[in-house]
Protein backbone atom coordinates (compact mmCIF):
# COMPACT_ATOMS: atom_id res chain seq x y z
CA UNK A 1 0.00 0.00 0.00
CA UNK A 2 1.35 3.61 -0.89
CA UNK A 3 1.85 5.57 1.91
CA UNK A 4 -0.76 8.48 0.78
CA UNK A 5 -0.27 11.19 3.27
CA UNK A 6 3.48 11.85 2.07
CA UNK A 7 5.18 11.86 -1.04
CA UNK A 8 8.21 9.29 -0.82
CA UNK A 9 10.77 11.48 -2.87
CA UNK A 10 11.70 15.09 -2.61
CA UNK A 11 12.66 14.95 -5.99
CA UNK A 12 9.34 15.05 -7.96
CA UNK A 13 8.72 13.33 -11.25
CA UNK A 14 5.91 14.02 -12.73
CA UNK A 15 3.57 10.56 -13.10
CA UNK A 16 1.20 12.82 -15.29
CA UNK A 17 3.78 14.19 -17.67
CA UNK A 18 4.61 10.58 -18.01
CA UNK A 19 1.51 9.42 -18.56
CA UNK A 20 0.58 11.90 -21.76
CA UNK A 21 4.11 10.58 -23.15
CA UNK A 22 2.97 7.19 -23.40
CA UNK A 23 -0.11 8.12 -24.68
CA UNK A 24 1.23 10.87 -27.74
CA UNK A 25 4.66 10.26 -27.46
CA UNK A 26 7.68 12.41 -26.79
CA UNK A 27 10.36 11.88 -23.66
CA UNK A 28 8.94 12.11 -19.98
CA UNK A 29 12.14 11.21 -18.42
CA UNK A 30 13.84 14.66 -18.54
CA UNK A 31 11.40 16.46 -16.14
CA UNK A 32 12.21 16.83 -13.51
CA UNK A 33 11.32 19.12 -10.57
CA UNK A 34 13.41 20.04 -7.54
CA UNK A 35 11.52 21.10 -4.39
CA UNK A 36 12.20 23.92 -2.62
CA UNK A 37 12.57 22.10 0.80
CA UNK A 38 12.92 25.47 2.79
CA UNK A 39 10.14 27.43 0.93
CA UNK A 40 7.76 24.68 2.32
CA UNK A 41 8.94 24.95 5.78
CA UNK A 42 8.63 28.69 5.58
CA UNK A 43 5.00 28.34 4.70
CA UNK A 44 4.43 25.47 7.11
CA UNK A 45 5.38 27.78 9.67
CA UNK A 46 4.05 30.87 8.75
CA UNK A 47 0.49 29.56 9.35
CA UNK A 48 -0.44 28.32 12.59
CA UNK A 49 -2.72 25.39 11.56
CA UNK A 50 -0.54 24.38 9.21
CA UNK A 51 1.78 24.06 11.55
CA UNK A 52 -0.25 21.69 14.20
CA UNK A 53 -1.36 19.45 11.18
CA UNK A 54 2.19 19.15 10.41
CA UNK A 55 3.34 18.26 13.93
CA UNK A 56 0.78 16.02 14.30
CA UNK A 57 1.70 13.96 10.78
CA UNK A 58 5.28 13.98 12.10
CA UNK A 59 4.90 12.64 15.38
CA UNK B 1 -17.69 4.96 -20.82
CA UNK B 2 -15.62 7.30 -18.46
CA UNK B 3 -17.50 7.92 -15.38
CA UNK B 4 -16.23 10.83 -13.82
CA UNK B 5 -17.44 11.33 -9.85
CA UNK B 6 -17.13 15.43 -8.81
CA UNK B 7 -17.88 16.48 -5.41
CA UNK B 8 -16.63 18.99 -2.82
CA UNK B 9 -14.30 18.41 -0.07
CA UNK B 10 -16.81 20.17 1.79
CA UNK B 11 -19.91 22.38 0.02
CA UNK B 12 -20.25 25.58 -2.02
CA UNK B 13 -16.91 24.51 -3.78
CA UNK B 14 -18.86 25.24 -7.23
CA UNK B 15 -18.82 21.58 -8.05
CA UNK B 16 -21.92 22.11 -10.06
CA UNK B 17 -20.44 24.82 -12.04
CA UNK B 18 -17.22 22.46 -13.01
CA UNK B 19 -19.57 19.29 -14.59
CA UNK B 20 -21.91 21.99 -16.37
CA UNK B 21 -18.48 23.59 -17.74
CA UNK B 22 -16.56 20.43 -18.46
CA UNK B 23 -19.53 18.82 -19.78
CA UNK B 24 -19.10 21.22 -22.16
CA UNK B 25 -15.71 21.20 -23.18
CA UNK B 26 -15.97 17.62 -23.70
CA UNK B 27 -18.24 17.53 -25.99
CA UNK B 28 -16.33 19.99 -27.97
CA UNK B 29 -14.56 16.85 -29.05
CA UNK B 30 -17.93 15.53 -30.72
CA UNK B 31 -18.25 12.41 -28.03
CA UNK B 32 -21.28 11.38 -25.79
CA UNK B 33 -21.46 13.32 -22.56
CA UNK B 34 -23.91 12.70 -20.22
CA UNK B 35 -24.31 14.46 -16.94
CA UNK B 36 -26.04 13.43 -13.75
CA UNK B 37 -26.99 15.50 -10.74
CA UNK B 38 -26.98 13.58 -7.69
CA UNK B 39 -27.38 16.50 -5.47
CA UNK B 40 -30.77 17.49 -3.80
CA UNK B 41 -29.87 21.43 -4.74
CA UNK B 42 -30.81 20.25 -8.39
CA UNK B 43 -29.49 23.07 -9.97
CA UNK B 44 -27.36 21.47 -12.69
CA UNK B 45 -30.27 21.87 -14.91
CA UNK B 46 -29.96 25.29 -15.14
CA UNK B 47 -26.57 25.85 -16.38
CA UNK B 48 -27.92 23.81 -19.10
CA UNK B 49 -31.35 26.12 -19.61
CA UNK B 50 -33.85 23.84 -17.72
CA UNK B 51 -36.65 25.54 -17.45
CA UNK B 52 -36.21 27.17 -13.75
CA UNK B 53 -39.94 25.68 -13.62
CA UNK B 54 -38.91 22.37 -13.99
CA UNK B 55 -38.39 20.71 -10.48
CA UNK B 56 -38.77 17.02 -11.60
CA UNK B 57 -36.43 14.38 -11.90
CA UNK B 58 -34.80 11.28 -11.20
CA UNK B 59 -35.39 11.39 -7.43
CA UNK B 60 -39.45 11.84 -8.20
CA UNK B 61 -39.86 8.53 -10.02
CA UNK B 62 -39.94 4.64 -8.02
CA UNK B 63 -37.84 3.08 -10.83
CA UNK B 64 -34.77 3.86 -13.20
CA UNK B 65 -36.71 3.04 -16.71
CA UNK B 66 -39.28 6.10 -15.14
CA UNK B 67 -36.38 8.36 -14.12
CA UNK B 68 -35.75 8.21 -18.16
CA UNK B 69 -38.57 10.58 -19.13
CA UNK B 70 -36.45 13.33 -17.32
CA UNK B 71 -33.69 12.66 -19.57
CA UNK B 72 -33.14 16.05 -21.67
CA UNK B 73 -30.96 17.26 -24.21
CA UNK B 74 -29.37 20.64 -24.31
CA UNK B 75 -28.67 23.40 -27.04
CA UNK B 76 -24.90 21.56 -27.57
CA UNK B 77 -26.15 17.70 -27.34
CA UNK B 78 -25.44 17.45 -23.73
CA UNK B 79 -27.82 14.80 -22.13
CA UNK B 80 -28.23 15.44 -18.32
CA UNK B 81 -30.62 14.27 -15.92
CA UNK B 82 -32.01 16.24 -12.80
CA UNK B 83 -32.12 15.35 -9.32
CA UNK B 84 -35.86 16.47 -9.10
CA UNK B 85 -37.26 17.43 -6.10
CA UNK B 86 -37.98 14.80 -3.62
CA UNK B 87 -37.67 14.45 -0.26
CA UNK B 88 -37.72 11.24 0.16
CA UNK B 89 -34.37 10.20 -1.42
CA UNK B 90 -31.75 8.15 0.56
CA UNK B 91 -27.85 7.01 -0.30
CA UNK B 92 -29.65 3.50 -1.35
CA UNK B 93 -31.46 5.75 -4.01
CA UNK B 94 -28.48 7.67 -5.12
CA UNK B 95 -26.18 4.19 -5.54
CA UNK B 96 -29.30 2.48 -7.34
CA UNK B 97 -29.33 5.20 -10.05
CA UNK B 98 -25.48 5.59 -10.14
CA UNK B 99 -26.06 1.56 -11.10
CA UNK B 100 -28.15 1.89 -13.68
CA UNK B 101 -26.52 4.58 -15.36
CA UNK B 102 -24.26 2.35 -16.48
CA UNK B 103 -27.15 0.63 -18.72
CA UNK B 104 -27.17 3.60 -20.89
CA UNK B 105 -27.23 3.35 -24.22
CA UNK B 106 -23.90 4.71 -25.25
CA UNK B 107 -20.70 3.98 -26.88
CA UNK B 108 -17.82 3.10 -24.98
CA UNK B 109 -16.61 6.55 -26.04
CA UNK B 110 -18.86 8.10 -24.02
CA UNK B 111 -18.28 10.19 -20.62
CA UNK B 112 -20.49 10.49 -17.54
CA UNK B 113 -20.60 12.79 -15.10
CA UNK B 114 -21.87 12.89 -11.77
CA UNK B 115 -22.38 15.88 -9.79
CA UNK B 116 -22.07 14.41 -6.43
CA UNK B 117 -22.69 16.35 -2.63
CA UNK B 118 -20.35 17.19 -0.71
CA UNK B 119 -22.46 15.62 2.69
CA UNK B 120 -22.15 11.73 1.35
CA UNK B 121 -18.99 10.12 1.91
CA UNK B 122 -17.04 8.76 -1.13
CA UNK B 123 -17.18 5.15 -0.02
CA UNK B 124 -21.25 4.91 -0.19
CA UNK B 125 -21.01 5.45 -3.94
CA UNK B 126 -20.44 2.10 -6.17
CA UNK B 127 -16.98 3.38 -7.41
CA UNK B 128 -14.91 1.28 -9.62
CA UNK B 129 -11.21 0.85 -10.73
CA UNK B 130 -11.56 2.40 -13.78
CA UNK B 131 -13.30 5.58 -12.25
CA UNK B 132 -12.04 8.76 -11.79
CA UNK B 133 -13.59 10.90 -8.50
CA UNK B 134 -12.22 14.46 -8.45
CA UNK B 135 -12.43 16.52 -5.12
CA UNK B 136 -12.55 20.27 -5.36
CA UNK B 137 -10.93 22.08 -2.85
CA UNK B 138 -10.21 26.00 -2.37
CA UNK B 139 -6.16 27.08 -1.29
CA UNK B 140 -7.58 27.83 2.34
CA UNK B 141 -6.81 26.34 5.90
CA UNK B 142 -9.58 24.38 6.02
CA UNK B 143 -9.40 22.29 3.11
CA UNK B 144 -5.77 21.69 3.77
CA UNK B 145 -6.87 20.04 6.74
CA UNK B 146 -9.68 18.31 5.30
CA UNK B 147 -6.97 17.17 2.35
CA UNK B 148 -4.70 15.79 5.28
CA UNK B 149 -8.05 13.66 7.00
CA UNK B 150 -8.82 12.52 3.04
CA UNK B 151 -5.81 11.18 2.32
CA UNK B 152 -5.57 9.28 5.93
CA UNK B 153 -8.87 7.65 5.21
CA UNK B 154 -7.83 6.96 1.58
CA UNK B 155 -4.70 5.13 3.00
CA UNK B 156 -6.73 2.89 5.31
CA UNK B 157 -9.53 1.79 2.77
CA UNK B 158 -8.94 -0.09 -0.41
CA UNK B 159 -8.97 2.58 -2.74
CA UNK B 160 -9.08 1.50 -6.33
CA UNK B 161 -10.39 4.15 -8.01
CA UNK B 162 -8.23 7.06 -9.38
CA UNK B 163 -8.71 9.74 -6.91
CA UNK B 164 -7.64 13.57 -7.77
CA UNK B 165 -7.43 17.24 -5.55
CA UNK B 166 -8.17 20.18 -7.93
CA UNK B 167 -8.32 23.02 -6.66
CA UNK B 168 -11.22 25.40 -7.40
CA UNK B 169 -11.40 29.44 -7.69
CA UNK B 170 -7.67 30.16 -7.76
CA UNK B 171 -7.36 33.71 -6.79
CA UNK B 172 -3.30 34.28 -7.79
CA UNK B 173 -3.65 37.67 -5.78
CA UNK B 174 -3.82 36.03 -2.65
CA UNK B 175 -0.25 35.22 -0.86
CA UNK B 176 -1.90 33.12 1.28
CA UNK B 177 -3.12 30.29 -2.25
CA UNK B 178 -0.20 31.01 -3.46
CA UNK B 179 1.69 29.28 -0.21
CA UNK B 180 -0.48 26.62 0.33
CA UNK B 181 -0.95 26.17 -3.69
CA UNK B 182 2.44 25.57 -4.17
CA UNK B 183 3.07 23.42 -0.76
CA UNK B 184 0.17 21.47 -2.15
CA UNK B 185 2.02 20.66 -5.44
CA UNK B 186 5.47 19.70 -3.93
CA UNK B 187 4.26 17.94 -0.85
CA UNK B 188 0.87 16.14 -1.58
CA UNK B 189 -0.06 12.97 -4.11
CA UNK B 190 -3.15 13.14 -5.79
CA UNK B 191 -2.85 16.72 -6.50
CA UNK B 192 -3.63 17.91 -10.03
CA UNK B 193 -0.90 20.06 -11.66
CA UNK B 194 -3.16 22.94 -12.17
CA UNK B 195 -6.28 24.54 -11.26
CA UNK B 196 -9.12 26.39 -12.12
CA UNK B 197 -8.56 29.93 -11.96
CA UNK B 198 -11.52 32.36 -9.78
CA UNK B 199 -13.44 33.94 -12.68
CA UNK B 200 -16.19 36.18 -12.96
CA UNK B 201 -16.95 34.62 -16.11
CA UNK B 202 -18.50 31.27 -14.23
CA UNK B 203 -20.85 33.68 -12.18
CA UNK B 204 -21.91 35.67 -15.28
CA UNK B 205 -22.44 32.67 -17.98
CA UNK B 206 -24.63 30.77 -15.06
CA UNK B 207 -26.83 33.82 -14.97
CA UNK B 208 -27.08 34.23 -18.45
CA UNK B 209 -28.32 30.07 -18.44
CA UNK B 210 -25.64 28.97 -20.22
CA UNK B 211 -21.91 28.02 -19.67
CA UNK B 212 -18.63 29.60 -20.13
CA UNK B 213 -17.34 28.00 -23.56
CA UNK B 214 -20.90 29.37 -24.87
CA UNK B 215 -20.67 32.83 -23.40
CA UNK B 216 -16.82 33.52 -23.24
CA UNK B 217 -15.03 31.22 -25.03
CA UNK B 218 -11.53 32.71 -24.64
CA UNK B 219 -11.89 33.58 -20.84
CA UNK B 220 -9.01 32.43 -18.19
CA UNK B 221 -11.76 29.96 -17.00
CA UNK B 222 -12.64 28.01 -20.20
CA UNK B 223 -8.52 27.61 -20.52
CA UNK B 224 -8.71 25.81 -17.39
CA UNK B 225 -11.77 24.01 -18.00
CA UNK B 226 -9.74 23.09 -21.65
CA UNK B 227 -6.71 21.89 -19.67
CA UNK B 228 -8.76 20.11 -17.16
CA UNK B 229 -10.96 18.25 -20.04
CA UNK B 230 -7.29 17.38 -21.80
CA UNK B 231 -5.79 15.85 -18.71
CA UNK B 232 -9.03 13.87 -17.83
CA UNK B 233 -8.58 12.62 -21.51
CA UNK B 234 -4.89 11.25 -20.00
CA UNK B 235 -6.23 9.74 -17.08
CA UNK B 236 -9.25 7.98 -18.59
CA UNK B 237 -9.32 4.43 -19.68
CA UNK B 238 -11.35 5.18 -22.89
Amino acid sequence: MNNLTSKNSQTLTSSDIENLALRFGGKSDDYIEIVNKQQNNNTINKYALLKEINNELNT
Amino acid sequence: MQRVFIKGIKGGLGSTSVVANLACVLKKSDVDVIAIDLDAKSDLGLHFGLPWKYTKGWSNEASFEDALAHFHQDNDGIIFLPFGDSDDTNIDKITKIVNKCKNLNYSDEAWILFDCPSHINLSYYPLEKNDIVIELVNCDAICHSLIYRRLQNLKNSDTTWKHYFLVNRYNSASTLEFDLFSLWQSTLPLMAPFFINSDEVIKESTAYRNVALNCAPYSVANDDFETLAGWLVSKANL
